[in-house]
Order: structure tokens, then sequence, then C-alpha cells
């Protein structure tokens, strides 16, 4: 049923081409020399700052390229009250930097006013489901713009779910028309540490709703693989890519790379090679 | 289970340290509320998360607290943020500011009995980060100030920069920061009560030790005050030195610097008054 969906959520995002994650160690060779990248996705809570550098790098930054807000800290899925102090603040630096769309992810960080500062997985029940639908209806309004929700890595699942990730994550986008930002790794990271076929996965997305891809490294702990973000993507990945590249067609790409932070070169050569998948996948 | 109860359970899994010392609080919460299996049971799916909250905020204190946890060393310092985790668990959407009463939590920790000087050295850490993502805020300079009638000056109210911090310390602490900063070895600091200027030039920051009188003088224009005023302060607090020299030396470095903030310079003058004129 939600291969024929038309989403409004995903109408309005541009496809901005092949990004990379701005992170502080190319802060100074991107602002002086700027070198060709479609566009950037900054991680929205390190420009949530009263002044200083950051901003003014995300001053000029801006300036020349596209940029996305990626936020770590929305808890969509918490039970605490929606934190709308936070979000007046992101909409506030959204309204200065007017970024090309804004998105989290689908997890909870915290309960009971604390948190974890890590993004963990729901228990997909139908309780869960009409929680994180009416919240984000209510993220959407705050914020005055559809928002993007990613798929989380995991490494536990509840015993409780009544439902697969991939049907949770597809409904919620659908009865909250918000879009979806697709992990590619994530989805190929929890896919061996739950024993699930990510093909199955991919295929079970629907077509419409799916504005952004993300592409990342993780390491292998024997018994499970971790979400690091601190490797090269493997093979294994690409491939599972270029099948998210014909099913969904062009869609905006990210890569992720967040320790042992590469060289800005290489952080390019590898947004060419999902440029170069990308070309061959579509044929 | 509700929702909320089953977040509060893997919450208390994944905080409580104890969890991870004979792992009776992970089997529990495991049993009671996830999959596992015999490749990955759940007890060790929630331990990943334990360790990943610690490991995560410790990184964040030792960037926070750079030269804190290098006099304390690895194994010290991991404790000690172990303990204060415990103590003040984050609570802000934002983990930068996980680390926001360490330098208090210190203060009162038995540390202290070894490295008396610690807490200060957090402060000032911590200030410096305060500092480097402070509101802006234009800074007066000396062509601004040039273009005042003379008559102006005495009722021009200063005002310290929002990004700038002044610190009261019983030992030298900054002697310390900078060594760690120049990659060059600390020793213990002398103790020597000092005030601290943390302050912000264009995007960089920068820190030094106050002279006494530099110091009243910046303290009352930390709360704004009139240009004749911080004169007189300077004048009452300075020894050894033309008054007028030392409020020309003064004034040229802070303007320099870009230590106080431009001011609503009409509004200022209706609403001050020069205590000599009254």
């Amino acid at each position: 049923m939600f291969e024929k969906a038309v989403s409004l959520a995903c109408a309005h995002l541009p496809a901005l081409g092949f990004g990379v994650g701005l992170r502080r160690p190319h802060y100074s060779q991107v602002l002086e020399q700027h070198p060709p990248m479609d566009w950037f996705e900054v991680i929205s809570e390190n420009f949530m700052v009263p002044g200083g550098q950051p901003l003014k790098v995300l001053e000029g930054i801006r300036e020349r390229y596209p940029v996305v807000f990626h936020g770590v800290s929305l808890s969509i899925g918490s039970t605490d009250p929606i934190r709308r102090g936070y979000l007046k603040s992101l909409a506030s630096l959204a309204r200065r930097f007017e970024p090309a769309w804004i998105s989290d992810h689908l997890c909870w960080t915290g309960v009971g006013g604390r948190s974890l500062h890590d993004l963990l997985p729901l228990p997909y029940t139908d309780e869960t489901l009409r929680h994180v639908v009416q919240r984000v209806r209510i993220v959407q309004e705050i914020l005055g713009q559809p928002i993007l929700l990613e798929n989380v890595s995991s490494y536990f699942e509840f015993a409780n779910a009544t439902m697969s990730e991939w049907n949770f994550l597809a409904t919620v986008a659908e009865e909250a028309d918000c879009a979806i930002l697709l992990d590619i790794n994530n989805i190929f990271v929890s896919a061996f540490n739950h024993r699930f076929d990510p093909r199955v996965y991919i295929d079970a997305i629907p077509i419409g709703r799916v504005g952004q891809f993300h592409l990342a490294g993780h390491s292998d702990h024997g018994g499970y693989l971790l979400d690091t973000h601190d490797h090269p993507i493997r093979e294994e990945v690409w491939r599972l890519y270029e099948q998210a590249v014909r099913r969904f067609g062009p869609v905006s790409t990210l890569i992720e790379w967040d320790d042992n932070i590469p060289e800005f070169s290489r952080l390019a050569a590898v947004a060419d090679e999902a440029r170069q998948r990308a070309r061959t996948a579509l044929g | 289970m509700r929702l909320k109860q089953l977040q509060r359970l893997i919450y208390a899994g994944i905080t409580t340290p104890d969890g991870s010392v004979d792992g009776r609080l992970y089997r529990s919460v495991a049993e009671r509320a996830l999959r596992g299996d015999v490749g990955l049971p759940a007890a060790r799916r929630l331990q990943i998360y334990t360790e990943a909250y610690f490991l995560r905020l410790l990184s964040c204190l030792r960037e926070d607290f750079p030269a804190t946890s290098t006099v304390l060393g690895d194994a010290r310092f991991e404790a000690l943020a172990r303990s204060y985790i415990a103590h003040h668990p984050p609570t802000e959407p934002s983990i930068d500011h996980a680390g926001r009463h360490f330098p208090t939590f210190l203060r009162d920790h038995s540390i202290l009995l070894d490295f008396p000087f610690v807490a200060e050295l957090a402060r000032l850490d911590q200030a410096i980060t305060e500092v480097f993502i402070a509101p802006d805020s234009p800074v007066l300079d000396a062509d601004e100030m040039r273009k005042l009638a003379p008559e102006a000056w005495p009722t021009l109210v200063l005002r310290t920069h929002p990004a700038s911090r002044m610190l009261e310390c019983e030992w030298r602490v900054g002697d310390v920061r900078r060594a760690i900063d120049n990659a060059t070895p600390w020793r213990n600091p002398h103790r020597e009560r000092t005030v601290l200027l943390v302050w912000r030039n264009q995007m960089d920051v920068y820190f030094r030790e106050l002279e006494p009188a530099e110091s009243a003088a910046l303290r009352v224009a930390s709360e704004g005050a009139a240009f004749c005023v911080i004169c007189e302060t300077l004048a009452r607090a300075h020894f050894g030195e033309d008054p007028a020299e030392a409020i020309n030396r003064l004034l040229g470095r802070w303007l320099a610097d870009g230590v106080l903030a431009v001011c609503d310079l009409r509004a200022q003058r209706a609403a001050t008054r020069c205590p000599q004129r009254r």
C-alpha cells in the first residue's frame, strides 16, 4: 500500500547530490579552500550555542554550500514531555541558516528528565506507534516543516515487540506524514545483530518517503557489529546501497565519518564513489 | 509492560554502575524486557549500551577538562568521572552540558587532599569552554572611543564583554593550563591568590593573571560602570604608578584585547552620573 502513496513530506525536499558530514578537523580547510562538495550535513546540537566560533563557521559554510541539520537529541520516542525549549532553539537556528531539511532519529535518548546521550531502539508496538506518531506531528508543527526520521543501529530488541522495525518506520512515516532518512549502514549493522535479511528491510520501505541516505563504516566485534563511523564503508554495505538506489532512485546521499576522521580529500573521494555507484546502479 | 516503565527499566539497567560488577541487574532487566540469543545473550546486549554510555561521557569530560584530566592521569580521572556521572547524570539534550557540575563536584571531593588545586583548574578548563561559545556582541574599540567628545568620557558606561569570565583562584592554576597547552611539563602550582581573566578575541580564547588594581576595575566593569568610576577604582587600588598612566595603559590593553563590549552610549550617558560631580 505504501508504494502508491504520494508523500507530501518528501515533495519539498531538493535532490542535493552527494555530501559529507561536516566535522571539526575539516572546518578551516572547507572555509579557506572551498573544496568541491555538493552539500554538508551538520549536527544541529553542535551549533545550538549562544555564539562564538561554531556559528561563525556555520555562517561561512552556509555562504557557499547547501546544509542540512541532523539532530541527536530530539528523543522522539521518549515518554518524557517534548522539550519545547530545545525545539524553539532548533527552529531559531533553522530560521537563521535555512537548512534544506531537518532530521533526527527514530529512537529515545532518555527518560525521567535524564539523558543517555545515545540512540536507543523502541519497542515496536501499537502503543509506541501511537505515541511516536503524535509526537512527530507536534514537532513538525512547532518546526513548521516535515522532518526526516532515521533508522538507528541497535544491539537489543524488546521482547514485547509486535512488528518489525521496517514496518514500524514505514507506518510512522505514513501516519505522521514525515520523511525517512534511510541509514544503509544501520540496516546492515542491525540485520547482523538481530539476524534478519537487510534486503527485506529495504524492500519494505515506501519509495516516496525516503529523502536521504546515510552511508558509514562500522567495526566488527565478533559476535556483533558496532556502528562506530570510524572505518571505510564495507563492500556489503555498498551493495545494499546500490539496491536502495535501484529501489528509491537518486536520493541525496551523505557519508558519515565521526572517529579516526580521515583527510577531507579522502572523505570527498568516498562521496564520489557513492556518486559512481549510484550512477551505475541506475544504469 | 508499558512504554514508560520499559524506558525507566532500561535506563536503570544502562546507568547503574553495579550492573557491570556482577551482571545481576543486567540479567534481571534483560530477562524482563529484551530478546537475546545464544550468540549474543540479552544481558550482553544491554551491557553494550552501558559501556557506550560511560565511554561517551568520559570522552566528553576529557575534551572539556583537558588540563584537569592531564594532571590527574587516565586512571584517576576515569574513576572520578564515573563517580561524577553517578552523582550528576546528564539531564540536558546536548552532551556539552554533561560536565557543568564537575568543578563543584571536585571542590567537595577527597581528591583535593592530593591535588588541592584541581577544582580551580577544572573551573579554568570550564571557563575556557564557556567563553568559546559565549554570546557574540560587538567589542568596544579604540576608534570608537576616540570619536567621543572628551566631556563624554567620564559618564561613558563600560561593560566587560559577555565572552569573558573572571576567576578568583587560591592557586596559580593558569601556569598549569599554560604548560599543558604548550605541551611542556607541568608542575604543582604555587599557592598564591590570583584573579584570572578568560576572554575571547575574534574566535580565539585567552587567559591571563590580572594585576590587583586591574581586577578591581574589571570587577566593577563586569556590572557595567561609568568610566569615571572605573578610573576611581583603579586609582584607589593602584600603588607605585601614576594613576593616569595606569588607566591609559590598561584601557589600551582592554581595547586591544576586546575585553569591553559596546554599550548604548546615548542611553547610558543619560542615565549615568559621575560621583565626583554630584
